[in-house]
């Protein structure tokens, strides 16, 4: 199952080999061709059949992921952030550490042991632990090393109705949708850019678009969705079931307006539901990408996502499947010059 | 000058949507250029053909833009919800209640708050009224995503100062069209740049500059003056002279930019201040990083209340700094 072998490898922002091995896989039969840059973005071009704009479709292959950095006499591992992580999302999670997945827990004191005033405030970073079950340092040496990076250990699985829930699906429900749509075939170039570092501050993206100089781009993300009690409505950013969400703007970019209304268009022609994503929290590859060369025309499309950047991310499979629509058809309306630029 | 200045003010052109403001410059500079284009972005690029053998490309940065409010959702009764775009961001919400706002489209309303007191007024907490009763009659004039600008008029003090909303813009487009129009014939080629997206980060500049591939930048920048009431450290002056920049949060300028601004300034008796505030961004560092590198200066008009919804600047400082751009242009020779 394609979102289980993608959520599931490993790619923190800096060391996307395993994700990145994962998706050549899945990819290669169906591209004219497919390389890998010096920064580590994999690039996969479909040449087309005929002449068309240049469409670069994008999304990060890089996770939020710890990193350890010192081991202590006792054999547990200090750690410090790869990507922003909300502290208190971590107490007492499961990890996996390195290439050889070595099993970690992020440790935590029982209540009873803790004062009150402890128990109101999150336990800040310096004070959390990983035990990987070695008693000293040269134990827990034998296992890994400073600088390893670690994962959470959360399996993809579908529940509820209609929902799954994985460490990754920021971003890796978008590079399924890009797995997807390169499945079909196109008349105009289409680019597939699968990019590293975007968790830690946007790098992989802009030299893609140097080298790819699309004449407009659609970054397929994974999204906050803030619709959980308490929130309202116009805070939530996105809802889940809803459909694809249409950015309008984030700390990054402002998003193309034209290209956001040519996706809705298409989305009512087509009757896919959709939303907007009603934030300006945030930012992605879009504001790379936008500003390189004379400009890019360049707009976001995401799978809301609850509880983004913690252990557990959770989709609707329906806005993932309906995002794939969107995305395709949108496609098939930029061959057919449905886009006026 | 000053109705110039007013008709830019009032104009509605929030960051990212400067459509009116640039259809207003487009027709003012098109009988003073060779070639007039805009981008994917929406920047305005107009050149002007140099007359020398060995000319340069010489480029001229002036932003089009003003900080916005987008529309990030429509409520069921017609309420729209509000979401600061750029320099707003960091003013207090509480401050935009009551203040009118207009769409580019000419849509108009205003601001409301469902806080009760000012110190508890959160941007979710505020709402604008278009006077629509519904969310269907909402979409035919404004849609999700859509931005608006504070509606404000401007108009002068006294002889010399114009009050108004986004009188920075104004003031740097005025500064920038004027050049154009009395530049005369001259030696190097020479690309006004209006750009857009200054407000968050300065998004158009680098675009701009790409496919012009200049040889210098000269970009024109507002710096807050720090002659009020208001406790400050800034030296600067309004009525005083353009700034030349030295220093900001992301560009040291060369020294031979500013010994060559100094000295043109001198030679043509143009008054001048020293522009070293490490506060600000500008176009102009992101120019002098931007692809293999571009040599770039600043010229700011100082503004009071700037990113308010009441800018003053002084029209003596706008004609001295076109005064001093009109002499760089013609003199460059680094």
């Amino acid at each position: 199952m394609l979102l289980k072998r993608l959520t599931e490898a490993t790619g923190p922002s800096g060391f996307e080999d395993e994700i990145r091995q994962v998706i050549y896989e899945e990819i290669r039969d169906h591209v004219d061709r497919v390389y890998t840059d010096s920064m580590g973005n994999l690039i996969a071009e479909k040449d087309g059949t005929g002449l068309g704009p240049k469409v670069m479709l994008c999304a990060h292959m890089d996770e939020v992921s710890l990193m350890i950095s010192y081991i202590e006499e006792d054999g547990l591992l200090r750690f410090r952030h790869i990507g922003g992580i909300d502290d208190r999302v971590l107490l007492a999670k499961p990890v996996l550490i390195g290439e050889g997945r070595i099993p970690g827990v992020i440790g935590s004191l029982p209540a009873h042991l803790t004062s009150s005033s402890d128990r109101e405030k999150p336990v800040p970073l310096d004070r959390l632990r990983i035990d990987i079950g070695a008693s000293t340092r040269e134990e827990a040496l034998a296992l890994v090393c400073p600088g390893d990076w670690a994962v959470f250990a959360t399996q993809y699985e579908p529940f509820g109705q209609g929902l799954a829930k994985s460490k990754s699906f920021d971003d890796r429900v978008g590079c399924a949708v890009l797995v997807e749509a390169c499945k079909q075939e196109y008349q105009m170039p289409v680019v597939f850019a699968f990019t590293v570092q975007e968790e830690i501050g946007l790098r992989g993206a802009a030299p893609v678009a140097y080298r790819v100089k699309p004449d407009l781009a659609l970054v397929l993300e994974g999204t906050l969705a803030s619709d959980i009690p308490g929130t309202v409505v116009h805070a939530q950013a996105t809802a889940l079931g809803q459909g694809p969400a249409l950015s309008l703007v984030d700390s990054s970019s402002i998003h193309s307006r034209k290209l956001r209304h040519h996706l809705i268009e298409v989305a009512q022609a087509q009757n896919i539901p959709y939303q907007v994503r009603n934030t300006t929290a945030g930012g992605n590859d879009a504001g790379r990408i936008h500003t390189v060369h004379e400009g890019v025309m360049t707009c976001t499309m995401s799978v809301p996502c609850r509880y983004i950047h913690a252990p557990s991310q959770v989709i609707s499979l329906d806005d993932y499947n309906n995002t794939v629509r969107l995305t395709v058809e949108f496609l098939r309306s930029v061959e057919r010059g449905g886009l006026e630029r | 000058m000053k109705d110039l200045l007013i008709k830019l003010a009032e104009a509605c052109g929030p960051t990212g949507v400067e459509d009116n403001v640039r259809d207003l410059l487009q027709a003012l500079v098109t009988p003073h250029a060779d070639d007039v284009r805009v981008d994917v972005l929406g920047n305005l690029l107009v050149t002007k053909k140099g007359k020398g053998a060995a000319r340069k490309h010489l480029l001229l940065v002036a932003h089009m833009d003003e900080p916005g409010l987008m529309v990030n959702h429509i409520e069921a009764n017609g309420f729209l919800r509000l979401a600061p775009v750029g320099t707003y961001e960091t003013l207090s919400p509480a401050y935009l209640v009551g203040q009118r706002i207009e769409f580019p489209n000419g849509t108009k309303g205003v601001i409301g708050t469902s806080a009760k007191d000012p110190g508890d007024v959160t941007v979710v907490s505020l709402f604008a009224d278009i006077g629509a009763t519904s969310r269907e009659e909402v979409l035919a004039r404004v849609q999700e995503g859509d931005f608006c600008a504070l509606h404000l008029g401007a108009f002068a003090v006294n002889e010399h100062r114009v009050v108004g909303k986004a009188i920075e813009r104004s003031a740097i487009c005025a500064a920038a069209l004027e050049a154009l129009k009395q530049l005369g014939e001259q030696e190097h080629d020479v690309t006004v740049a209006f750009t857009v997206q200054q407000a968050v980060g300065g998004r158009g500049a680098k675009p701009a500059a790409f496919g012009v591939e200049a040889d210098f930048a000269l970009v024109l920048d507002a710096v807050t003056a720090g002659d009020t009431l208001a406790a400050s450290r800034s030296e600067i002056r309004i009525g005083a002279g353009p700034a030349i920049k030295l220093l900001d949060k992301v560009t040291a300028v060369r020294p031979q930019v500013k010994h060559f601004l100094i000295d043109e300034a001198e030679a043509a008796g143009v008054a001048y201040q020293l522009d070293v505030g490490l506060e600000r961004s500008s176009e102009a560092g992101l120019l002098f990083a931007h692809a293999s590198g571009l040599l770039a200066g600043a010229l700011s008009v100082p503004v009071r209340y700037s990113a308010s919804a009441s800018e003053l600047v002084d029209v003596r400082d706008i004609e001295a700094t076109v005064a001093l751009t009109v002499r760089a242009i013609h003199s460059f020779a680094l």
